[in-house]
């Protein structure tokens, strides 16, 4: 693993480089806050502590993707994937990013979509140095300053960046630029957790039962504003619509918060009030996914917590219902 | 890998309007244009496009030892199903799948079937029937019982082929409506309490149902009061479906997908599942 | 503002509510844990009272919680939630007799950067009107300025009036934040989420986007309270009101009707008289009569 030296001095030009062949995604000032966009200006680009609002899962997994053509065939998909490097992602980012991948990716079927998404990007993280108001990703066991799980990883250190090169396509970037490499620096330390890491540990049937998820679920609105700056929330829905005389399907995002989300034709809704929906957010994150694929998903990024507009709170939520088992 | 989103075309060949009451039951019969066969196992559901209009899954419904075509009952009461019920032979849909986990035809062998079926649950029960009633299995299973529901005569579903089945050897079928019918000579009554009429062999004997989820819950206390074990009661569920494949998020009942760990399950893994469904 | 009197006040009354069992819940606000701004509170025990907080931070609307708190509820009412109360029992949605409102005299909040929060900008009703118990504000001393609201935009043409309405619109991300903040609805089955006939073509464009917001103003016509909780939910910054406000002018010129503010109103759009204008429905003349005929 090559460690290089990154001048801040030289990123703007490294920019100008990148977008000659890639679209090149990061993060900018809209209005008050920070949003990953499209780099249409080097200099706009924004490298600090903030986090943004959204999560850039939008640039691997749309809101809106067109994913496939009626005709006299059908067509996959009609845009040609763009290579992409999305830059300045942090760990809690990244750690989602591993679990999204796990979802659509293992098992028996691919969400081929995604893949050609993943296959075409490059992440490179950017390290945190503290902890914003609401951030638990420390609580969720990740370190804020370190991840592996990306392309090239950089380290802020005062007039330059530590770039860890972690895969063939991170070093591609960095190719006849001449930079000068760094020995290893020494491991980051975790943050010391002193509570053990943040999960929910029990048996599902106990939980789903026992749990008082009408009061807990109270204040919630439903607006759903928390499954869409999700990191790694990934609920879809396909639609059909004719374009211009095509009949062509989308893949959208989909949100369990809303009312509608499993209606059958029928009418019967399985989940028609919001605690049962709130509950199957809460187990679908932190019981589901991890028996399925393997992974927590939630990397404590604090979003949930930031935006919501009744104060709901994720980590408090399974904070409680883990004492709650244990005192049972 | 290969895209588990992308269909297949189709052709409808033919077109059976199975109900005559208000309750609209289609059969479709459809072939693959490639000339294909999709091959799929008692039990299993395909996702059926309608382009423009939108993805829905639906059970197979035909024997999986048939070639050259599959069938599938249709229920008129969305915006797919309703856009597919103004179609007629020779026009052109599109079809994913198989997808799903599949009835346990082997270690069913060996034992009696009781098979319960309420209006459109006969459907997704048909392909196991005629699986079983093909002459090549008809010997590894024992006796056959069917108790079929229905709210009124119109109501039945593959009426036309009461007969055929009743002349399978070993095998008895009991019909019921709700409400007593002029011309009706069968029973009436409910699946639950009828169920107690029928000599079960208790011990050596698979439960299969499928029907309104009231009748499924009202018949399986019943059945399992009469002491058939949880894991030999089956019942096939229903759920809002998207990919059909585990990723969307939208059929799961606790961790379990309907789309992947089911739609067949069995009581005794229904007990293990918080009650979502 | 004086909300340090008008606190105590309050924790007064919710503390005689709770200690006498007249309701089982009171619908209050909370310091949020991160953002320092209020949240959302449902007291139950008398210790609850201590967590009561009431600033110029407590924008939620409170009054979208009462459809689904059916049993004895008291709520902590700004004038705007007392107008979504008013509109709620002339809708037939909640009874008069199961809600206690505690109204609270307000002069407006403000969001997170100290300006005036979207809706308090141009409120004109500042006293709830409808209360159990009214806790005043002795600075305001003012009677709510029930005059009618003309400031509208100026461009009289058309396709300006378009541009500027897609240029709003495009912002927006479809996330439906703001129908679910909003007191009004409470459709069982929102237009959007039909799919007989399916409204929402699928693909996120700026068409869409303007099917939902002009069918969710033209469905809060005569009924915003002008509470300004879908545009404070919104995370895209979306000025989501923009054409409600016209539509609310509209209202209140044609049918001399402000929503929620006089609890005995019949709705504009609940009511019929022989004279009431007609224009824009049947495209005849300025003075309602019908086609000439």
């Amino acid at each position: 693993m090559a460690h290089v030296v990154v001048p801040k001095n030289r990123l703007n030009e490294l920019l100008e480089g990148w977008m000659k062949n890639y679209r090149v995604v990061a993060p900018h000032r809209n209005g008050k806050a920070l949003v990953f966009e499209e780099v249409k200006k080097a200099s706009d680009v924004i490298l600090n502590d903030e986090i943004t609002y959204k999560s850039p899962k939008e640039y691997l997994f749309p809101q809106v993707e067109k994913i496939m053509t009626f005709g006299d065939g059908v067509e996959p998909e009609s845009t040609e994937v763009r290579k992409t490097i999305v830059l300045g992602v942090k760990t809690c980012d990244l750690e989602a990013l591993k679990v999204m991948t796990a979802v659509f990716t293992k098992g028996k079927y691919t969400d081929t979509y995604f893949e050609k998404n993943l296959n075409n990007t490059v992440l490179i993280g950017l390290g945190c140095r503290a902890e914003k108001p609401g951030c638990f990703c420390n609580a969720r066991g990740l370190n804020k300053a370190h991840s592996q799980a990306c392309d090239m990883f950089l380290t802020d250190s005062g007039d330059e960046y530590m770039a860890e090169i972690l895969t063939c396509k991170g070093e591609e970037l960095l190719e006849g630029l001449q930079l000068e490499e760094a020995p290893s620096p020494a491991a980051i330390p975790q943050d010391d957790n002193q509570a053990g890491v943040l999960e929910i540990d029990g048996e599902e049937n106990v939980i789903f039962n026992k749990t008082d998820w009408a009061s807990i679920s109270e204040k919630c609105l439903g607006c759903g504003t928390c499954t869409f700056i999700c990191p790694t929330c990934h609920c879809f829905e396909f639609k059909d619509t004719v374009l211009e005389g095509v009949p062509v399907r989308y893949r959208c995002w989909d949100s369990c918060m809303y009312p509608k989300f499993t209606i059958h034709a029928s009418g019967h809704n399985p989940r028609a009030s919001k605690k049962e929906r709130y509950r199957q957010r809460i187990m679908h994150k932190y019981l589901y996914v991890k028996q399925n694929f393997g992974y927590t998903a939630c990397t404590g990024c604090g979003r949930c917590i930031r935006s919501c507009p009744a104060g709901m709170n994720i980590k408090s939520v399974v904070t409680e219902i883990m004492e709650n088992l244990k005192n049972s | 890998m290969n895209n588990p989103y992308l269909p297949q075309k189709a052709e409808i060949m033919e077109v059976i309007q199975e109900t005559t009451s208000d309750l609209d039951i289609k059969t479709y019969r459809v072939k693959l244009l490639d000339g294909g066969t999709i091959s799929f196992m008692p039990g299993q559901f395909i996702e059926l496009s309608i382009p423009g209009v939108g993805e829905a899954p639906f059970g197979f419904a035909s024997s999986p030892l048939d070639t050259g075509y599959i069938e599938l009952s249709i229920k008129r009461v969305g915006l797919v199903t309703e856009a597919l019920h103004s179609l007629k032979a020779g026009s052109k849909i599109w079809l994913r799948g198989p997808f799903g986990n599949t009835f346990p035809v082997k270690e069913m062998e060996g034992s009696n079937i009781l098979i319960i079926a309420g209006g459109l649950g006969l459907a997704p029960l048909r392909p196991l029937i005629l699986y079983m009633f093909d002459e090549r299995n008809r010997c590894k299973y024992g006796d056959v019982q069917m108790l079929l529901a229905a709210r009124s005569t119109g109501d039945f579903i593959y009426r036309r082929e009461f007969e055929a089945w009743e002349r399978i050897m070993d095998t008895n079928i009991i019909k019921t409506i709700d409400r007593p019918e002029e011309g009706w000579n069968g029973k009436v009554g409910f699946p639950h309490i009828l169920v107690g009429e029928i000599e079960i062999d208790i011990p050596n004997t698979y439960a299969v149902l499928c029907g309104p989820p009231i009748m499924i819950k009202s018949v399986s206390s019943r059945l399992l009061e009469m002491g058939i074990p949880k894991f030999k009661i089956l019942t096939t569920l229903e759920m809002r479906m998207t990919c059909g494949v585990g990723k969307c998020g939208k059929c799961n009942i606790g961790h379990q997908y309907v789309c992947i760990d089911g739609p067949v399950f069995s009581m005794a893994q229904l007990a293990e599942m918080p009650a979502e469904y | 503002m004086n909300f340090e009197k008008q606190r105590n006040e309050i924790a007064a009354i919710c503390n005689t509510l709770l200690g006498e069992g007249r309701v089982k819940v009171i619908l209050g606000f909370t310091c949020g844990e991160y953002e320092g701004n209020a949240i959302p509170f449902f007291l139950r025990k008398r210790e609850d009272v201590d967590k009561l907080k009431w600033d110029d931070t407590c924008t939620p609307n409170l009054a979208r919680y009462l459809m689904e708190k059916k049993e004895g509820a008291a709520v902590i009412a700004k004038a705007c939630d007392a107008r979504a109360i008013v509109m709620y029992m002339a809708e037939n949605q909640i009874n008069r007799d199961n809600v206690y409102i505690i109204g609270v005299e307000c002069e407006g909040m403000k969001d997170k950067d100290g300006m005036p929060a979207p809706g308090c900008r141009e409120c004109r009703v500042k006293i709830p009107p409808v209360f159990d118990i009214l806790v005043k504000n002795e600075e305001t001393g003012k009677q709510n300025n029930i005059a009618t609201d003309t400031s509208q935009n100026g461009e009289a043409d058309l396709s300006e009036k378009l541009k500027r309405f897609q240029n709003e619109i495009k912002k927006c991300i479809l996330c439906y934040s703001c129908r679910q903040a909003c007191y009004g609805c409470y459709c069982e089955s929102c237009f959007m989420d039909r799919n007989i006939p399916n409204w929402l073509s699928s693909e996120l464009d700026t068409g869409s986007k303007m099917m939902f917001h002009l069918g969710r103003a033209m469905h809060l016509a005569g009924r915003c309270v002008e509470c300004g909780a879908c545009e404070r939910v919104c995370p895209s910054g979306v000025d989501i009101r923009y054409l409600i406000k016209e539509i609310t002018g509209f209202c209140e010129e044609l049918y001399g009707y402000q929503a929620g503010v006089n609890a005995n109103d019949i709705p504009a759009l609940l009511s019929f008289k022989q004279n009431d204008r007609e224009v824009g429905f049947v495209g005849g003349e300025e003075d309602g009569s019908c086609c000439g005929t």
